[in-house]
């Protein structure tokens, strides 16, 4: 499971049936990343919530 | 007209011995005789950044990927053709994760679209593919038009790869042929 992966998985795990676009750059996982989601559903779900789920992955 | 029959090891100088106009073969003389189509121009252009992925059943555009181009007469055709890298990912939520892929030009017109479905084991899986789509129109103008994917994912993830630096480099580009007609 990539780090793109783990934070997809951690967001349906968190927020389930969320929809978003995300465009990516490189193979960085990082915040940068998880604020250039484009959500399409609503969003409540902050970064660190979201990189506490990716570490228990 | 006289006629010479040639023995096999006979031959004719065909600067002083050769009158009169040769008829065309079959297939005529090149342009002069029949009128083939022609590709007046290409352009192709290729995915830059990593990867666009969607989880959402609306379709939404594939960034870093437009390919343009400008046809020289109203009467010339565009023949497009769209080839793509992609990934279906179940992202723990669906067994069956299942998307489509969408050529479009820049009216959003649909051209061309294709549906990926898998049937994995486990949610936490993943399948990579290929595709291609084509589409060969009129477009009936002399201004730029353009290209690009759209995606979208009606269960799972869907992911479009571009170029990551490491592992795949141009695996999702689209070609624009400007043909005569």
């Amino acid at each position: 499971m990539t780090d793109l992966d783990k934070m997809t998985v951690s967001i349906e795990k968190l927020q389930p049936n969320s929809e978003y676009t995300l465009n990516s750059d490189s193979s960085t996982v990082n915040e940068t990343l998880f604020n250039s989601i484009n959500w399409i559903s609503e969003n409540n779900l902050t970064w660190s919530q979201v990189k506490a789920e990716m570490d228990k992955l | 007209m006289a006629l010479t029959r040639l023995g096999p090891n006979q031959l004719i100088n065909l600067a002083s011995n050769v009158t009169g106009t040769l008829p065309a073969g079959n297939g005529g003389t090149g342009s002069t005789t029949f009128s083939p189509g022609k590709v007046l121009q290409l352009v192709t252009a290729h995915k830059t950044d990593a990867n666009s992925l969607s989880t959402s059943s609306s379709a939404a555009d594939v960034s870093n990927l437009t390919c343009a181009i400008t046809p020289s007469a109203t009467s010339s055709y565009v023949y497009v053709t769209a080839n793509f890298v992609y990934q279906l990912y179940g992202n723990t939520s669906s067994t069956t994760p299942h998307g489509q892929v969408q050529l479009l030009n820049n009216a959003d017109t649909v051209l061309a679209k294709t549906q990926f479905y898998e049937n994995i084991s486990n949610n936490s899986y993943s399948a990579d593919g290929q595709g291609t789509l084509e589409a060969y129109y009129n477009p009936n103008t002399t201004s730029q038009i353009s290209f690009n994917l759209a995606i979208l994912a009606s269960a799972g993830r869907m992911l479009i790869y571009g170029d990551d630096q490491s592992y795949t480099t141009k695996p999702t580009q689209i070609t624009v042929m400007e043909i005569s007609v």
